[in-house]
């Protein structure tokens, strides 16, 4: 059969086409099929970003209402590509306008607070990095973003901010530049304020940018929990200020002021100062970026008295009328002297004339008819030497040694204060048993661990300890309100129409070899003093100007007023029981 | 093709073959039905490729803007976020107890160092009422709190420059109900306040006390300079 020529080629082109389909099948097949798996890996590898840490953001810390004192925020670290510097034009009312590059870089010098020539010296880096600034913060990025500069780029940062400042700084600590806890809070509290970093995977294009499809959470990121704290940050401001106004005017080393929650054990303030700012700890000295309320042991002086007095009662062989004669010097039976602050003469007093008098000899005469087995027994009973239970990192115990190993001076002087040495935390908390009708708590600075869904983990509480009987506290408690009644010193403590229990404190400062003639003067107070609720612990440590303690009963005071205004307490109603002081 | 194909075959044949052709028409018949049916199904199959294709590239085009419009999105939400920082962070310092402190003192406020408690259960005032003092107990020196991170202060200018009659306190009947339990409330005189307390709450048909403010109440306490009030809540 003849075929038509055209029909002929036309056949033949279409098995030509028809050739190079198939052939073109056969390499998407290779491509789709035999090599997809090796194209698919380089192509992965080119644009898919695996395992890209999720930041998990750091944990706050909150006050008793939940104000914010540590928190994180976004900061920018400014950066430039040096290889790509160069003038930048803007148009300005519409016009072209070139600014050079020194011009740019002065620009940038002062929104950053950064040198110019710093920002010159920057741009002749070789490569394609360079660090202008760190840690910016937002309204300064905005600026920079503002300013659409090619060459500049700005990478978030998370930073630690305590926008309190100083507030609570002794308790909070703070964070190294890296984000490590270093101190405080923040340190002891790492496991509930630290997050879980996340990671995630996803495929980018060729200007970067995700494709959303692409993007797998393969590990969620879970951010830190928030520290809640018993601190009222109002009172704790208003007390660091008191003691910052304190240390100042007498010219001290340091001071403090504490106020506990009688019946709980809560620490609602503890001042310091001088304190540490955590934004900017660097600029502290070391020696004060602690908190010398749980951290410094000194000799706490007269503040003991009220614990041998305790001991006294509790052990039965004094009562609150139980009569002395006090000369203003009593001699050892190994030839040393034990003295009373002041010269007088043989005076007839009783346990609360001589705690009212804070007379170290009328101490010594009651005190030490209790075995002094017995009255170590009970300063343990009392917390000292031991740490308190609050949990603050580098807590220290104090220093009360063994009394089997004590002098014979120490075996007298302890009674009153000296030759043993104890932290801020703990005087306080001595006076909070007394207040607790004889039941000492653990301090508390931390409620809790508050998750995601606000429930509170506390803390392990520390078991409560019976140190004195209910009757030895209220008669303890009932001398106390004596020494601010009468006291010479004492009633410098007293608050208008509040009843007002305390004991004031001069301790000598050991100096090595022998003591100095700096002190120590504390005051210690308990309110109302018809049913204790609040106890104010204040201490100026080496006075340079008031050698007793007139010089922080005016702290204690104003510290005591705002605690008692903060919470609401009514003035007192009834009077102080009436208990001889003295006899003839 | 196929229309070649049919015209040949539609030209007159002679009259003798007509058993065979029609035979073989048949098969014709049958063969050119069945390259019709492939024909249109390759046309069907081409147009539903092309279909799908223009589809697909529809689909890749709004996808591409899907993820542009989502890195807008992206953006415009850090730059709200950078926003509420900022603010957020202004507000901070602005409530600070540094600068509430610093404010306080240059308003001239003191505190009271007499508090005094009016108990719902009797109406029994609580305390001495004594006004309130630029020397009284209760004073600090100058905000010593160090803070580095304060980034906005109050604008005394700014609100020296506000209508006199900005903090003015209106003439005000207290009338303390019996739900009552904590509250506090100022009585203020040309150079004096006084704050009252109340606590407890008032029981059933007990008399129910209340304060009457002031009759002209100035906008603020004028006291000498220097000195603060210790703390900004009270």
């Amino acid at each position: 059969m003849h075929q038509d020529p055209i029909h002929f080629r036309l056949g033949k082109f279409l098995k030509v086409i028809g050739l190079v389909f198939v052939l073109f099948i056969g390499l998407l097949f290779k491509v789709q099929v035999v090599d997809s798996g090796s194209i698919n890996e380089v192509s992965s590898k080119a644009r898919t970003k695996t395992d890209v840490r999720i930041p998990a953001v750091r944990g706050n810390i909150v006050d008793s209402a939940g104000h914010i004192l540590a928190t994180t925020v976004t900061r920018y670290d400014v950066n430039i590509d040096p290889s790509i510097v160069s003038a930048v034009t803007e148009k300005i009312n519409g016009q072209d306008t070139v600014f050079t590059k020194e011009q740019v870089a002065g620009q940038l010098a002062i929104l950053l607070k950064v040198p110019q020539a710093k920002i010159l010296s920057k741009f002749l880096i070789s490569g394609r990095y360079a660090n202008l600034a760190k840690a910016v913060d937002a309204a300064v990025y905005r600026q920079i973003e503002a300013l659409r500069i090619n060459w500049v780029s700005a990478d978030p940062v998370q930073k630690r901010v305590y926008p309190g400042g100083a507030l609570a700084g002794n308790l909070l600590g703070f964070v190294g530049s890296d984000g490590t806890p270093l101190a405080g809070i923040e340190r002891e509290m790492n496991a509930c304020l630290a997050g879980t970093d996340g990671k995630q995977t996803y495929v980018q294009g060729a200007d970067g940018i995700i494709i959303p499809e692409s993007l797998k959470v393969t590990q969620p990121a879970r951010n830190g929990n928030t520290v809640v704290l018993n601190i009222n940050s109002d009172l704790q401001y208003y007390a660091q200020q008191v003691v910052a106004d304190t240390a100042m005017t007498l010219n001290a080393d340091w001071a403090s002021g504490i106020v506990i929650e009688a019946k709980t054990g809560k620490i609602l303030a503890a001042a310091e100062a001088p304190t540490v700012d955590p934004n900017s700890f660097w600029k502290t000295k070391s020696q004060n970026l602690g908190s010398r309320i749980f951290q410094f042991a000194f000799e706490p002086g007269s503040i003991m008295k009220t614990v041998s007095a305790a001991t006294a009662l509790d052990v039965g062989v004094a009562t609150p009328a139980t009569r002395a004669i006090v000369p203003d010097r009593l001699r050892t039976p190994w030839g040393q002297y034990i003295y009373d602050s002041e010269i007088h003469g043989f005076e007839k007093l009783t346990l609360t004339g001589v705690l009212r008098d804070s007379s170290n000899v009328g101490i010594v005469k009651i005190t030490t008819k209790v075995p002094l087995a017995t009255r170590f027994a009970y300063l343990k009973r009392f917390g000292l030497g031991a740490k308190t239970g609050v949990g603050f990192e580098g807590e220290s115990s104090g220093l009360i040694g063994n009394y089997k190993n004590w002098d014979k001076m120490t075996d007298l002087v302890s009674s009153f204060g000296q030759g043993i040495a104890v932290t801020p935390i703990q005087t306080a908390m001595m006076y909070q048993t007394v207040a607790n009708q004889g039941v000492r708590l653990a301090p508390t600075l931390v409620a809790g661990c508050k998750d995601a869904s606000g429930g509170i983990q506390p803390l392990p509480s520390v078991a409560p300890q019976t140190v004195i009987t209910p009757e030895t506290a209220a008669s303890t408690m009932d001398m106390l309100e004596k020494v601010v009644e009468f006291g010479p010193i004492g009633r410098t403590a007293q608050l208008p129409g509040y009843r007002i229990g305390g004991k004031t404190g001069t301790a000598q400062v050991s100096q090595g070899h022998g003591y100095g003639l700096l002190h120590a003067i504390s005051f210690v107070g308990i309110a109302p003093a018809e049913n204790p609720q609040y106890i104010v612990a204040v201490t100026a440590y080496k006075s340079r100007r008031v050698s007793n303690s007139l010089g922080i009963t005016p702290a204690f005071r104003k510290i005591m007023l705002q605690v008692l205004r903060t919470y609401r307490v009514p003035p007192s109603s009834g009077h102080s029981k009436k208990i001889p002081m003295s006899w003839n | 093709m196929s229309a070649i194909r049919l015209e040949r075959l539609s030209q007159p044949q002679p009259q003798t073959q007509t058993r065979y052709e029609s035979v073989t028409r048949s098969a014709q018949s049958t063969a050119i039905q069945t390259r019709t049916s492939i024909g249109k199904m390759i046309m069907w199959v081409v147009l539903g490729i092309t279909t799908v294709s223009l589809a697909n590239l529809a689909l890749i085009s709004i996808n591409a803007q899907a993820i542009y419009d989502i890195r807008n999105l992206k953006n415009a939400n850090e730059q709200m976020t950078t926003t509420a920082q900022i603010l957020g962070e202004k507000v901070d310092s602005l409530s600070s107890q540094q600068n509430l402190s610093n404010t306080a003192r240059h308003l001239g406020m003191v505190i009271n160092s007499n508090p005094v408690f009016l108990r719902m259960a009797d109406g029994k005032v609580l305390g001495k009422a004594t006004p309130a003092s630029y020397s009284a107990t209760g004073r600090v020196s100058t905000n010593l709190v160090a803070n580095s991170v304060l980034v906005e202060t109050t604008n005394f200018a700014a609100l020296k420059a506000l209508p006199k009659d900005t903090f003015s306190i209106p003439k005000t009947t207290f009338s303390v109900s019996g739900s009552t339990t904590a509250s506090t409330f100022s009585k203020v005189s040309s150079s004096t306040v006084t704050t009252f307390t109340v606590v407890g709450a008032s029981p059933a048909g007990a008399a129910k006390p209340s304060v009457i403010a002031a009759k002209a109440l100035p906008q603020q306490v004028v006291l000498p300079s220097g000195g603060i009030p210790a703390s900004p809540t009270h």
